[in-house]
């Protein structure tokens, strides 16, 4: 017999490989300090929004809270370096358990309630994370922040430098994209995606959903979770509003962009959402002489445009292209869903 | 004589005022194909559900192999290996067909998200054997060539067949199909019913909900005849064919005047 998964979802490796060649290179051609730092951020956000993509995505579960999870990552990594002299290795790993645990039982709760009222709940979820760490002065430094965090130190490489930041930011996106992968590829993300489809269905063929709702919230939490450490120690300063909800809606607009039913859609979101912002502000501090918030503005006209014109989010662009080129055998690989590249609706 | 392997005991079920089940026993057992019928309204939907734990009975129990499941959780069901059907197909439309099947097969897996993240030799065994499994059963429902498919672009009957396969690819004991012949052509009805006689001589168990008489009268060993919620008869084909409490409870009023006219 074949091998399953050759048959089932080929061409995966393909996008992967151009994936990380442009990752490799792209050091070579951004010389600005500003862009560097913009794409070191795209790493770290796109850890959080590949997790989103698969609660949003494949379980059909939504979260406007994620932005605590981040924050529960950067003070634990913050705090523990900071305050306890803890290696910042081991703050990071404590960091994700925690977020874990934190969210697998908030999960078991919160994930019991559905739509517009689970959205609320999770927002919920982020406000009291945020009023802790605006509250909690002796450990968090309160409203005034935390700083002096250590830069990360991998077996005497330096992480400070930029440039090795950028690839080890980087290296970690793609573990996490594999991970992610594989899960999605295995049974545990057929069951995934048929909660989204018919969660009686699912129920009767004797798989108990909560649970792998519950699951997939947390583990997408720790990514959030490890994004949080990684920001943390890049960056050397946090403080609470970084991680107030707005952040958590920002990486939903992400993720809605980009395309909710695909990783990759996710980093293309985060990629196209963040440039944006910058974009805004750079026109609207240069041109119109206009400060604060602009871009919620825009975020909102994007999203209502994207759902009219393109509900499945940029990376539909790819499906169409790559179905009018390959009406046989698409496997491009942008698209980790079999389903889209097999000729959809 | 052997063991029943469904029991199903003065099961009623009370909508306020409204009893649309009432004190309905009737056995199943191994092997069996048992066909419930009833005009509309009967209550057999309601019973199914009973039985499948998707209601709660007011009164009354379901035993499975001796066992009380009355107030269990639907997905511990299929672990007992009780399988059911719906009558508005529940199939996962963004899926293709196999992908439905192997699905299908979780209840006997493992499915630890660790060891799928890390694809541990665990977790790619687990996928090559469902897969097969699949493949055999896209063999034997006659679903060749649509593997690749996308469930929400198939016909209705064929969406009835990765439901049915989908239902049985774990090998459960006993099958309850809600309707698996309604709007399917007269092929498609002859070929589900071919399925479930083969499955029978493989070790299933079936009970059925169904509208086809024809069908029901071809493959079924006993049939229960519901109506107004309560169980107006029970027994072989032949028989049900000649009782006069069904005959009235299908064409109404009086069995003379039907007789007579």
């Amino acid at each position: 017999m074949k091998n399953a998964s050759k048959v089932l979802y080929p061409g995966r490796w393909k996008g992967l490989v151009i994936f990380i060649v442009l990752i490799a290179l792209l050091p070579i051609v951004v010389t600005t300090q500003y862009v560097f730092t913009l794409l070191i951020l795209l790493g770290i956000y796109s850890i959080i929004t590949i997790g989103l993509s698969l609660l949003i995505g494949y379980a059909g579960q939504i979260s406007i809270g994620h932005a605590a999870f981040y924050g529960i990552g950067a003070y634990m990594s913050a705090v523990l370096t900071t305050k306890f002299n803890m290696s910042a290795w081991l703050a990071i790993i404590l960091g994700m358990m925690t977020t874990f645990l934190i969210a697998y039982f908030v999960g078991v709760r919160v994930l019991k309630l559905k739509g517009h009222i689970l959205a609320l709940a999770t927002i919920a979820i982020n406000i009291i994370v945020y009023t802790i760490l605006n509250g909690w002065t002796e450990m968090t430094g309160g409203a005034l922040g935390l700083g002096g965090i250590p830069k990360l130190n991998f077996l005497g490489i330096d992480l400070g430098n930029q440039v090795n930041f950028y690839y080890f930011v980087w290296i970690i996106v793609t573990l996490v994209i594999i991970f992610s992968g594989n899960l999605i590829r295995s049974n545990v993300g057929r069951i995934l995606r048929s909660i989204h489809d018919s969660e009686t269905g699912i129920e009767a063929l004797g798989i108990q959903v909560s649970k792998y709702k519950v699951l997939i919230f947390a583990i997408s939490a720790t990514y959030a979770s490890l994004a949080g450490s990684l920001y943390a120690h890049y960056i050397q300063f946090i403080s609470p509003s970084t991680f107030n909800v707005p952040f958590s809606i920002l990486l939903l607009v992400m993720v809605m962009v980009g395309g909710v039913h695909s990783i990759w859609g996710a980093m293309i979101g985060t990629v196209a959402i963040t440039f944006l912002n910058e974009g805004i502000r750079y026109i609207s501090h240069n041109y119109l002489h206009v400060s604060g918030e602009v871009e919620i503005i825009v975020y909102g006209f994007v999203i209502v445009v994207m759902m009219i014109f393109m509900p499945n989010g940029i990376v539909s662009l790819f499906d169409r292209f790559q179905k009018r080129n390959k009406e046989h055998e698409s496997d491009s690989g942008l698209d980790l869903k079999p389903v889209d590249v097999k000729g959809g609706a | 004589m052997t063991e029943p392997i469904l029991q199903v005991e003065h099961l009623t079920k009370r909508f306020g005022g409204v009893t649309a089940v009432e004190d309905v026993s009737f056995e199943v057992f191994p092997g069996e194909i048992v066909a419930v019928i009833g005009p509309n309204g009967a209550g057999k939907t309601t019973l199914f559900n009973m039985i499948t734990c998707f209601t709660p009975p007011t009164e009354g129990r379901v035993k499975l192999s001796g066992e009380n499941i009355t107030n269990k959780k639907i997905f511990e069901l299929a672990p007992l290996g009780m399988m059911r059907t719906f009558q508005n197909l529940e199939v996962f439309g963004s899926m293709t067909a196999i992908e439905n099947l192997m699905t299908g097969i979780s209840v006997q897996l493992k499915n630890r998200v660790f060891a799928a993240g890390f694809r541990l030799k665990s977790a790619r065994e687990e996928e090559q054997y469902a897969y097969e499994k699949a493949m055999e059963l896209i063999e034997l429902t006659g679903l060749q060539g649509l593997e690749h498919t996308l469930v929400e672009q198939m016909s209705y009957g064929q969406q009835k067949k990765v439901e049915f396969a989908q239902t049985i690819i774990s090998n459960p004991r006993l099958v309850l199909l809600d309707e698996p012949m309604a709007g399917l052509n007269e092929v498609e009805t002859e070929a589900m019913a071919d399925t479930i006689l083969q499955m029978r001589d493989r070790g299933m168990t079936f009970l059925f909900v169904e509208h086809k008489m024809a069908t029901i009268m071809r493959i079924a060993d006993r049939i229960v005849v519901l109506d107004f919620g309560k169980k107006i008869a029970e027994g072989t084909p032949a028989e049900i064919q000649k009782n006069e409490d069904v005959i009235r409870a299908y064409i109404g009023g009086d069995l003379d005047d039907v007789k007579s006219s």
